[in-house]
């Protein structure tokens, strides 16, 4: 049943955001340039990056600002599983937002390549952008459990993927640049969602509501 | 079987230096229609969220059908229906789809009593929750409280925001299911008139603290008010066991004792000689007053 009601809850703006975005990378010309395919993909990064926020900054602080978050509690459900379905959810929402025009993108492109990558680091590339996104909406998430106010959590989940972009983005960007492998980049964004994710389900488990 | 379908013991929750709850001890008999009463911010919705494991208590214990609400979490929901104050339920769900999403959470959901008390509080299984009366989402959440078949049923104020006529109606609704099975009943609220109609034992709490606890009936025979005349000003020493409140009016003095007897009344007499004694009886408006007001 919480599967049933994250998704009802969710889909007419993930259903929304989804069309809207595979809709244009399908109307788009075949034959646009790089630079095109760069400015798209970028867009295509801030778009789900944005939906990430918002979906992560709703899961938790929204129901407790809504007062729907007690009858939740108040029934004989796990907190885990309350949150987990949560995090489930929304997450698969989030990468499917980004995942599906990617794949469109590849296709209608007809060649195994995304943007300028080579074919033997795309995969990689892609799950490295998709994994920015998870680290986007899974930060926001874990704020959405500590905040009450959907938009504090909003701001706080923004500050914290700009502060690891400062960090660590021109370094990835320079080897993406260079055409060199990003395998590390790819274990500090898994570790830094999961950890983002455990220390939701501990900080939701002491939640007093 | 343990005997108290509630029990706590020096229940204590702290807000950062506010006592929400300070050392309570309750005991609510299984089987009665326990009323528990306070002013606004008096602890009650706390002391409840406490038995619902929904917060964990700074000290003390607490026992909820004998068993520990945040060890035992799960089982102790399955067996308690909650209503709480001002229930907010998903908007967006019509009442068939909030009913399906409840059931879920049960083991003894009892869809026919669902469908019953569907039909009894006239809620249109097709509308959204959002769409629904205030009137209508608490006869709702009562519904979906109730159709658990809950061993203990919790209302935290359920009557709070509603007009007197709705008010009315939902106590009725309530005396009804009450009359149906012989459950516990744990009743919050601050509205005196409603609980006389329901409880059979009430404790009054204020400022975190319990002020007193026991059946109305033994309540109103043993908290009297004793209005003693006096030829001239009142003594400003009056003194006797049992006594809550002293006011002073003129030549009146209005004692208000917990534990009346003739004995008592007779003590006054000689004591303090006044040239009239007059007993008066106290509605449980005016008992719950005066425990408050006596600081």
């Amino acid at each position: 049943m919480l599967w049933w009601k994250e998704w009802r809850e969710t889909r007419f703006g993930f259903l929304t955001a989804l069309f809207f975005i595979t809709g244009l990378v399908w109307t788009l010309p075949p034959t646009i340039t790089l630079l095109d395919e760069y400015w798209l993909g970028i867009f295509l990064m801030a778009y789900t990056i944005g939906m990430a926020v918002i979906l992560g900054s709703g899961a938790v602080a929204a129901e407790i600002d809504a007062d729907t978050m007690q009858f939740i509690m108040s029934k004989p459900a796990r907190r885990w599983s309350i949150i987990g379905t949560k995090y489930a959810v929304r997450l698969t929402e989030t990468a499917a937002a980004f995942i599906v025009p990617v794949l469109i993108q590849i296709n209608r492109d007809n060649v195994e390549m995304w943007m300028w990558v080579p074919p033997y680091l795309f995969l990689k590339y892609i799950a490295c952008a998709t994994l920015s996104v998870v680290f986007a909406f899974s930060i926001t998430f874990l704020f959405s459990v500590i905040f009450r106010k959907q938009a504090l959590c909003a701001l706080a989940g923004i500050s914290a993927l700009l502060a690891y972009l400062g960090g660590r983005a021109m370094d990835v960007l320079k080897q993406v640049y260079e055409s060199q492998p990003i395998d590390l980049e790819l274990y500090v964004l898994t570790t830094l969602c999961a950890a983002a994710f455990l220390a939701s389900l501990i900080l939701f488990k002491n939640k007093e509501v | 079987m343990n005997a108290f379908a509630i029990e706590t013991n020096k229940l204590t929750k702290r807000f950062g230096s506010v006592f929400a709850v300070n050392e309570l001890d309750l005991q609510v008999r299984v089987g009665s229609v326990f009323g528990f009463l306070g002013r606004n911010g008096a602890g009650k919705t706390t002391t409840i969220k406490t038995l619902l494991g929904l917060i964990k208590p700074t000290s003390g214990s607490v026992h909820v059908l004998g068993m520990d609400p945040i060890k035992d979490g799960i089982e102790v929901k399955q067996r308690v229906g909650y209503v709480a104050e001002n229930q907010k339920m998903y908007d967006w769900m019509k009442v068939k789809e909030i009913i399906r999403f409840t059931s879920g959470f049960y083991r003894d959901w009892d869809a026919a009593i669902a469908a019953d008390f569907c039909k009894r509080f006239e809620l249109n299984p097709s509308a959204k929750v959002g769409s629904l009366s205030k009137g209508q989402q608490m006869r709702l959440a009562l519904m979906l409280a109730l159709s658990s078949r809950p061993q203990l049923l919790i209302l935290d104020d359920p009557t709070m925001g509603l007009d007197p006529i709705t008010r009315k109606e939902f106590l009725n609704d309530i005396v009804m299911a009450l009359q149906e099975e012989g459950r516990t009943v744990f009743f919050s609220t601050h509205i005196l008139s409603e609980l006389e109609r329901v409880a059979d034992t009430v404790a009054i709490i204020d400022r975190g603290k319990l002020k007193v606890a026991g059946e109305i009936d033994l309540l109103k025979t043993t908290v009297k008010s004793v209005r003693l005349t006096f030829e001239n000003s009142p003594p400003n020493d009056i003194l006797i066991d049992g006594l809550l409140r002293v006011q002073s009016d003129g030549r009146d003095c209005l004692l208000t004792l917990t534990d009346f007897s003739e004995d008592k009344l007779g003590q006054l007499k000689q004591r303090y000689q006044p040239m009239r004694a007059e007993v008066c009886n106290l509605s449980l408006d005016e008992i719950f007053a005066e425990y408050v007001l006596s600081r």
